[in-house]
């Protein structure tokens, strides 16, 4: 039997900044991308739930080859993954499967994960925007971690982290922007839960649980407390994924001739380079001190086939120049985008150890270009092609040092 | 180092008009050739001509594969051997440097070069598409950048390192603007004001429309002549003293500065490494200005002003007709218009007529030495070359 351990909550960054973003471009893969990075800074410090991730659960409609692009941008090796439907029988099964499992002493945690995007833009007065959006990633382990036993065993309070958090407290409640009244969907099932462990308070984890029905199961939680698990009307399903879903899957499926001739990534690339593009891994060369993307194990500037070091490049930079791109100026990839949405920014970042790279700006509004602004790389929606999407890396302006003293930023630490 | 014994001429040139333009690609082609036969001064026929280069991108993809055998047709010379070259916008001056080398090693007596591209009958979503496809993929396009794009990032830096407005790009347009005005040949033939400059729709900041060269059709072609053969076409040759090259990362982000292009400067040094006079005794020049900042890193790059001297040289008008040292009197590619194949084959045009003196309103006076250079992509790759009379 395996307790909750680790818990974290991801909100996209319409939703963080309380601001509506021009073009939103995060959804259920970035977002569960982002829950599992966060998970990952929420392990107790303690070493055996450090072990590496042994098993993961996702409740999603993600394809095929996005669920196992989940360990290329998480940088974990990959293992086995089960995948649910995306529906609340597919919450009650995995928590169950979860919380059945045999755990030992030294086994790594198992993780389950869920997101939902509704539209973040309404359509007018009658229906103000969505920000409904969110992914919730939840690390199970063995029980004795819950306990609070051993000499490094934090507290549960601390192990429970998210977007939105302020200083004073670890999460915020997840009473979402338009998650009202969804409480039926997989993900704001797991929030509560979440929030549940946030409070450490066995009886408001009993809160949502303690809904009729027939299966009925006994679990530990963060504080050690007993509490019935029992299975809950099977509400009616919400489709979250709307407009402007829809139009983008269409424009997803147009015909690889009118979308890309000659500069053309084929899937196979992308999906080949996806360590390089998503979590900057290279070589970097004791020689001229290059850093090459991705690394084939030779410098791209001197050449040099020993003194080659792997690593990473952090995730954090700042802007060396920038420019934003208008309507007409984008390369057809992005078409979909100045459609959608309007202009755009670029910006070349440069990396504290003097790297520099090339990538969109995202949730601005309006796009500006500010050179010297500190960025920090996030993993979103690209453009479309050959009917699904292509994520990459975007950098999304931080506020100035000082303001983020005064106010605590909602993207939090 | 002086090569008069191996010098190489330029003995004929001519072009299309610039523009937007009715005619097929293959028409555009014989019309440039036309053009060029008729003003070699004592006449030239089909069977002088030894080997052909031609440049284009097959922009739109009319003629990807094999273009070149058209050069051959066009020229009424089939048989000899033709090469397509493919440097993005470089692509003109390339083959105009791999047909010097050709001549300069005796493979022919006369060669031909000519450029080519049919640009304005593509639908505006596949031009655009074809518009990126010289830049780098996997990170600058795909990131969200065209050419436009990629040349507002290094103009951001360059007028943010040098504490600049943009209204020194816009007097880069105000003048090539009116240099192309007094240019028949030329795509824009309309004077702008610094006015219209800066009230102009934003294409990619800080880029404006007027800092942006026209999408145009066009063709230009130069016969080339080993000294030996030279006079027997013309008494007045036009002499390449110079033919240097040079390349750079494909991506800006691989570069070490965004402030200049180290192709330009490798390409400037290698054709004045031979030529017989040093740079500061060229009189006036044709440079590679696809967006306004290109025009002001060329200048620097190709060490025809002392670093940090463009934005000033410009702003009091130095770099005008009338100026010490005019830059683009053909209205560059800003004005004149930018075929990418013909562009570079087209500044040797130019270049010619300056040199023997018939440029007619917008004539150099006095013009006896020159300097041409030409910009593949962002910089990847670039050509130099040096002239005179
Ligand atoms: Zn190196």
């Amino acid at each position: 039997m395996a307790v909750l351990t680790a818990a974290a909550v991801a909100l996209p960054g319409w939703a963080r900044g309380n601001v509506v973003v021009e073009g939103p471009d995060e959804d259920a893969f970035t977002l569960l991308v982002r829950a599992g990075e966060l998970l990952r800074k929420t392990q107790p410090s303690n070493a055996r739930a450090r072990a590496e991730v042994r098993k993961v659960r996702v409740i999603s409609s993600l394809a095929g080859d996005e669920r196992s692009a989940l360990f290329d941008a998480w940088g974990l090796p990959s293992v086995e993954l089960v995948a649910y439907p995306d529906s609340t029988q597919g919450v009650v099964q995995s928590l169950s499967e979860a919380l059945d499992e045999e755990v030992g002493e030294h086994d790594g945690p198992s993780w389950l994960l869920s997101a939902q995007l509704a539209s973040p833009r309404g359509t007018g007065v009658d229906d103000p925007p969505k920000q409904s959006a969110a992914a919730a990633a939840l690390a199970f382990g063995h029980g004795a971690l819950a306990e609070g036993q051993g000499p490094n065993a934090p507290s549960p309070r601390t192990w429970v982290t998210g977007e939105g958090s302020t200083p004073a407290g670890p999460v915020r409640p997840p009473e979402l922007r338009g998650f009202r009244g969804a409480a039926s969907a997989p993900v704001s099932i797991l929030l509560t839960l979440v929030a549940a462990a946030a409070s450490s308070e066995g009886g408001t984890t009993g809160s949502w649980v303690h809904a009729t029905g027939e299966r009925t199961h006994q679990r530990t939680f963060l504080d050690g407390s007993k509490v019935p698990l029992q299975g809950y009307p099977v509400p009616e399903e919400r489709v979250w994924f709307q407009v402007p879903e829809e139009a983008w899957r269409a424009r997803a499926g147009a015909p690889l001739a009118a979308v890309s001739q000659g500069a053309y990534l084929s899937r196979e690339t992308y999906l080949s380079t996806l360590p390089a593009r998503w979590r900057l891994e290279g070589e970097r060369c004791a020689q001229c001190s290059a850093f090459s993307l991705p690394p084939v194990g030779r410098c791209h500037r001197c050449g040099t086939r020993d003194s080659l070091r792997r690593g990473r490049l952090p995730h954090r930079g700042k802007v060396e120049s920038a420019t934003v791109i208008h309507p007409g100026a984008q390369p057809t990839e992005f078409d979909w985008h100045q459609e959608t949405y309007g202009r755009y920014g670029v910006a070349l970042v440069r990396f504290p150890d003097g790297d520099l790279l090339t990538f969109q700006l995202t949730d601005q509004q309006p796009a500006v270009s500010a050179l010297g602004a500190d960025v920090e790389l996030e993993l979103r929606r690209l453009y479309p092609q050959e009917g699904s999407w292509r994520y990459g890396l975007k950098a999304v302006v931080l506020p100035p040092a000082s303001e983020a003293k005064a106010t605590p930023h909602p993207r939090g630490a | 180092m002086t090569v008069s014994s191996n010098r190489v001429a330029v003995v004929g040139a001519g072009q299309t008009a610039f523009g937007v333009l009715p005619h097929a690609p293959r028409s555009l082609l014989r019309q440039a050739l036309l053009e060029a036969v008729a003003s070699v001064d004592k006449g030239i026929s089909p069977s002088d001509v030894g080997e052909g280069y031609l440049a284009t991108l097959g922009f739109g993809g009319w003629q990807i594969g094999n273009p070149a055998t058209l050069l051959a047709e066009e020229m009424g010379r089939p048989g000899i051997p033709v090469t397509h070259v493919e440097n993005a916008c470089a692509s003109g001056s390339t083959g105009l440097r791999a047909a010097y080398h050709a001549l300069r090693a005796g493979s022919c007596d006369v060669a031909v070069v000519a450029g080519l591209e049919k640009m304005t009958d593509d639908p505006s979503p596949r031009r655009r598409f074809w518009l990126g496809v010289s830049g780098e993929t996997e990170w600058e396009r795909l990131a969200g950048l065209t050419f436009a794009g990629v040349y507002a990032l290094l103009a951001e830096r360059y007028l943010s390192e040098r504490k600049l407005t943009p209204e020194v790009l816009g007097a880069v347009a105000v003048k090539n603007h009116a240099h192309g005005a007094l240019n028949p040949h030329a795509h824009l033939r309309k004077p702008i004001t610094l006015e219209k400059h800066r009230d102009a729709p934003p294409v990619a900041d800080p880029l404006k429309l007027y800092d942006c060269c026209p999408v145009s059709d066009g063709a230009a072609a130069v016969l080339l002549a080993r000294e030996e053969v030279a006079r027997r076409f013309t008494d007045s040759p036009i002499w390449i003293d110079g033919s240097g090259g040079g390349s750079d990362f494909l991506a800006l982000q691989d570069r070490p500065s965004l402030t200049s292009l180290a192709a330009s400067r490798f390409a400037a040094d290698q054709a004045f490494a031979h030529a017989p006079f040093p740079r500061e005794k060229v009189q006036f020049a044709e440079v590679h200005d696809c967006f306004t900042i290109a025009e002001l890193l060329a200048l620097e790059d190709t060490g025809l002003l002392p670093k940090g001297e463009a934005p000033s040289a410009t702003m009091e008008g130095r770099t005008r007709l009338g100026g010490a040292l005019p830059i683009n009197p053909s209205g560059g590619l800003k004005a004149k218009g930018h075929p990418l194949g013909a562009t570079g084959v087209g500044q040797v045009c130019e270049i010619y007529h300056q040199l023997r003196g018939e440029a007619g309103p917008r004539q150099v006076p006095g013009a006896e030495r020159a300097l041409a250079h030409n910009v593949g992509g962002s910089g990847a790759t670039a050509m130099v070359h040096v002239f005179s009379r």
